[in-house]
């Protein structure tokens, strides 16, 4: 079940609203080439800045990260392209869920907000 | 070398960021062939196309006669305002240094060209000054030039990483892949030489990733001797002094000599896995881009990038523009106008180009990381190579050998099988029966098992080969009686000799290794072998022999 949409406040489009909480999973396709995370600069912090618990990469190119109502976090990204000029998008992990982002050579990492 | 090698960056350079390449011709504030460039086309098109969408519902809602139609009508328009708000959503990551900080990075490049230009030659500067290695007159250097080895160039290349020089005895043998001298560059260039997939700086050159993908499929191989002998020759300089007389001696004959060179391309490789693509990078160094980023992000955060900030303002006044305007000076002047928020927020251009440049420089390094990490898991799987060998032995006619190469791993084992023909370089005398320009063919088969875990601290690997050859042509040695082959003595050999040549016929070796080893970071191996063949090359009589090794890596000891 998908639970990401976009904040239609935020006109930057980085910002996404969970519903219901619970845990979320995103994942990246890879148009050519090969796009995965980088495990050590994929992280989720709350709004203290802590690493929140129960993260998980279930496969290289999927992370999830639980969610509690009420909550912001922000969600950092780090990608590895092999090779160098692969590319994908960031999308959550369900039939027909939100796209996050483009994920270009050049694009390395990303930030996000995720609103529960 | 330090002069060399600023030289070498300052042309590329002034050559790479020349007035005329940084203005902004096209109608995209990115350079139309990257992806930054292509995909704000995509979504500029995209928003347009469904701006008509939505404009021709609207029509149709206007004209609609009964409910159905109307109900058609508003639904198309809800279609419509989905992409368009899709599309404006895809064009405004493009500017944003959260999402996209390689094309934010390449506007603020291209905004202001004569800094851009100014901080990389301070970059080139100060990355020469940390990079260069001791020179060859300096005590305990690994550079090749202390070797006899007499070329700058290549010396530079293989301080930098570009190939790879290893001595044993009195050989040194280079090596690399040809796409490595691209990536030792890229790795030290600041970002003013990269492949052009993380290319950040407007103008600048920058190799094809396609090329590079296929040249890192080739790769070579050299060895030299650099112990040939040199002749000295005395000329007389001087009268005679009773029975002796002064002379002054030039030296003659070369330092090195070539005496074998292999070329191999792949054929043919499984895809890796992406589980074995991210262990070959986690097995990588680290890469600082992750830092870089944050740099440019600190600096949208100062200009205001929370709602209602001075960035996101720019945003809401830019995005209208960007999306919609054909007018190339309307779209400059928004990317001169995000410029003027960045400063604004507290950042100076200087600093701006810098973190942009740093940026950039991070980018070629990982790119170089990503691609040696790619490498490693893409020729680690099953793969087909070809290889040729030349062969200029001692004392031999050179020869050339041709080789197809297969690599698996089956289970627990590994398997490789050869098979190969080699020629002689120039057809072989006449006189020596038999003889002709297939030299042998060469099949060979090997079964290397997984380390078997023996204990807490000890492993062992079995293998067995197997090696078939069909000498067709004699073996063929050169010989001059001032000249004697090292560890080979001749009974019997006529004076006039000049070469002797060996039975032909076939050769089976067989050979049973065990190899013991410590745990992990122990580094001490001991091999024992079992070796038996039925002739070689030179003996016409079976043997049978056992080898027994041992080795340590002092490496081992530094690596705790």
């Amino acid at each position: 079940m998908c639970v990401l949409s976009v904040d239609p406040n935020d006109i930057t489009g980085t910002t996404f609203l969970v519903n219901p909480a619970g845990i979320v999973t995103i994942e990246i396709t890879s148009l050519t080439g090969t796009v995965i995370f980088s495990p050590k600069g994929t992280t989720v912090t709350d709004s203290a800045g802590k690493q929140i618990a129960g993260t998980s990469f279930p496969t290289p190119d999927s992370y999830s990260f639980p969610t509690s109502a009420g909550q912001t976090y922000t969600l950092e990204t780090e990608y590895v392209c092999l090779p160098p000029n692969s590319t994908g998008t960031l999308d959550e992990a369900c039939a027909g869920g939100v796209k996050l982002g483009d994920i270009f050579p050049s694009t390395n990492g990303q930030v996000f907000t995720i609103e529960a | 070398m330090n002069r060399a090698i600023v030289v070498v960056y300052l042309a590329v350079a002034m050559a790479a960021i020349s007035p005329s390449r940084m203005s902004g011709q096209a109608p995209s504030p990115f350079h139309p062939k990257t992806d930054c460039g292509q995909s704000f086309e995509q979504y500029r098109a995209a928003y347009q196309n469904a701006t008509a969408d939505y404009q021709n519902a609207e029509a149709d809602f206007q004209k609609a006669t009964d409910d159905v139609a109307r109900q058609n009508a508003a639904k198309a328009q809800q279609d419509a305002n989905t992409k368009q708000q899709s599309a404006r959503i895809g064009l405004a990551r493009l500017f944003n240094l959260r999402e996209q900080p390689g094309c934010v990075a390449y506007l603020i490049l291209a905004a202001y060209p004569n800094q851009t230009r100014a901080g990389l030659f301070l970059g080139f500067v100060t990355a020469a000054e940390k990079q260069v290695g001791s020179t060859s007159s300096t005590s305990g250097s690994t550079s090749l030039v202390s070797k006899n080895f007499t070329s700058r160039l290549l010396s530079v290349a293989d301080e930098y990483g570009a190939l790879t020089s290893s001595t044993s005895g009195q050989t040194t043998t280079v090596s690399g892949s040809l796409d490595q001298l691209f990536t030792a560059i890229e790795h030290v260039s600041s970002g003013a030489f990269v492949e052009c997939a993380v290319k950040t700086i407007p103008g600048v050159w920058c190799v094809r990733s396609g090329l590079m993908n296929f040249l890192g499929r080739l790769s070579y191989s050299t060895s030299l001797d650099l112990n040939q002998p040199s002749t000295i020759t005395g000329t007389a300089t001087g009268t005679v002094q009773g029975t002796a007389q002064q002379v002054t001696g030039t030296q003659g004959g070369n330092s090195f000599a070539l005496s074998q060179f292999t070329a191999k391309g792949f054929i043919w490789a499984a895809k890796p896995k992406k589980e074995d693509l991210l262990k070959a990078w986690t097995d990588s160094a680290d890469t600082p881009a992750a830092t870089a980023r944050q740099k440019l992000i600190d600096i949208q955060k100062a200009a205001g990038d929370d709602p209602g900030g001075a960035w996101q303002k720019w945003l809401a006044n830019a995005l209208p523009v960007l999306l919609s305007s054909s007018k190339e000076t309307d779209i400059y002047a928004q990317t001169q106008e995000l410029m003027s928020t960045f400063v604004a927020g507290g950042t100076s251009a200087q600093d701006l180009v810098r973190a942009a440049l740093d940026y950039s420089a991070s980018l070629a390094s990982t790119a170089a990381a990503e691609r040696t990490a790619f490498d490693k898991a893409a020729w680690s799987k099953p793969i087909l190579t070809f290889e040729y060998d030349y062969n200029t032995p001692s004392n031999q006619p050179t020869n050339s050998t041709f080789r197809l190469i297969w690599g698996q791993s089956l289970k627990n084992w590994k398997m490789t099988g050869n098979a190969a023909g080699s020629i002689y370089n120039s057809t072989p005398s006449s006189s020596i029966p038999g003889s002709g320009r297939l030299r042998d063919i060469q099949l060979g088969i090997e079964a290397d098992r997984n380390p078997y875990q023996l204990g807490n601290s000890l492993t062992a690997t079995f293998g067995a080969a197997y090696y078939f050859q069909n000498q067709t042509s004699p073996a063929i040695l050169n010989v001059s009686p001032s000249s004697p082959i090292s560890g080979v003595s001749f009974t019997g050999l006529s004076s006039t000799a000049t070469q002797v040549f060996t039975q032909k016929g076939k050769i089976h070796v067989g050979q049973l290794k065990i190899t013991l080893a410590g745990g992990s970071g122990s580094g001490w191996k001991f091999p024992i072998a079992i070796t038996g063949s039925n002739r070689t090359e030179l003996i016409t009589k079976s043997t049978i022999g056992a080898q027994v090794g041992v080795s340590y890596d002092f490496d081992s000891l530094f690596a705790k």
